[in-house]
């Protein structure tokens, strides 16, 4: 028992070493570029030979987590200078379903503002098959706790938007006051009760953001974090930290 | 040194005069259509608030229809009142 465990430490150590991830990802990001959706779909797991629930594994062998952040990063390259040349097109066989509708054209032109004058920390960008499906990411806040962290979610639009709020779910998992930890809800009055039809993408992204480090323990979906941040801080750090190291894996 | 005109050909532009060039809601000009509309003017025109905000009355209508408007403006959240010229 004691033996094994010790092994796994070696190996968890090498993977410090080494840690790609960090260096990669902070160069791959902060020029704020459009993330492509394309690492959601099932064009990810074919590309990637290992993505997938291996992928996420912490005791993989250290060289091929290697590989798998190469790829990863590689993909994610590819994608993201293909939205910057402005290559943005619906999938095959789309055109049935895509209608304009105002909800789309208002979403096409959101997504034009981004590109146009992207906010400081956030990026997002639709699906290519549904223009009321986007991927976004948050980067966590410089100087906070989350620093470093790289936070994928999916907002979810309707026909009625901006009438109606998106619904906005984490796909990283994040411990946070106000984020629920297993499906990754978001509980922001924001996209409830006080929702207003002059929001777009940007301002709700750029809203999370400043939730991440500004919680709100008063209206907890997270009860544990909620505790933690008010009664012991350090452990709430701790927690932290180790949910923004998780988010370079997934 | 004397001139008569003949004949003259007089164009005239006209503007909303609204406080901004973009509706809120849909992001358009208020000089063209809201984002459900293809003829732009008296067809598609700008509503005022009393809180003196204006929105294309397309979508300040349907933003009041919808629920979770509770009958609010969607910049200042006052009570929307349309206003009396």
């Amino acid at each position: 028992m004691a033996g094994g465990r010790s092994k796994n430490a070696g190996r968890r150590l090498r993977m410090g070493i080494h840690l790609p991830s960090k260096v990669v990802v902070h160069l791959m990001f902060h020029g704020h570029v459009q993330f492509p959706s394309v690492l959601q779909t099932g064009a990810a797991s074919r590309h990637l030979p290992h993505a997938g629930k291996h992928s996420l594994r912490c005791d993989a062998p250290a060289a091929q987590r290697r590989r798998i952040f190469q790829s990863r990063r590689d993909l994610a390259l590819e994608s993201a200078r293909s939205v910057r040349n402005g290559v943005f097109r619906f999938g095959a066989g789309a055109e049935a379903v895509v209608m304009s509708t105002p909800a789309r054209r208002r979403l096409i032109r959101d997504f034009k503002k981004l590109q146009q004058d992207p906010p400081a920390g956030i990026s997002a960008a639709p699906s290519e098959a549904d223009v009321l499906k986007w991927t976004g990411v948050i980067f966590g806040p410089e100087d906070s706790v989350f620093e470093g962290g790289v936070f994928k979610l999916t907002l979810t639009f309707s026909e009625e938007y901006p009438n109606k709020p998106p619904v906005v779910k984490f796909i990283t998992k994040v411990f946070h006051p106000n984020f629920y930890y297993g499906d990754g809800g978001v509980c922001l009055d924001l996209l409830q009760n006080s929702w207003s039809p002059i929001y777009d993408v940007a301002a709700v992204l750029t809203s999370i953001q400043s939730l991440l480090c500004d919680p709100n323990p008063n209206s907890p979906a997270n009860a544990e974090a909620a505790r933690l941040y008010l009664e012991d801080r350090r452990e709430y750090n701790k927690r932290v930290l180790q949910c923004v190291e998780e988010s370079w894996l997934t | 040194m004397r001139c008569r005109i003949t004949r003259a050909r007089l164009v005239a532009a006209w503007t909303w005069n609204a406080n901004d060039d973009l509706c809120g809601i849909c992001r358009l000009p208020f000089d063209g259509t809201c984002n459900a509309c293809k003829t732009p003017g008296d067809d598609c025109p700008l509503a005022l608030g009393e809180c003196r905000h204006a929105f294309h009355l397309h979508c300040i209508l349907k933003w009041l229809s919808s629920e979770t408007s509770r009958n609010h403006c969607p910049l200042c959240r006052q009570e929307w009142q349309f206003q009396q010229r």
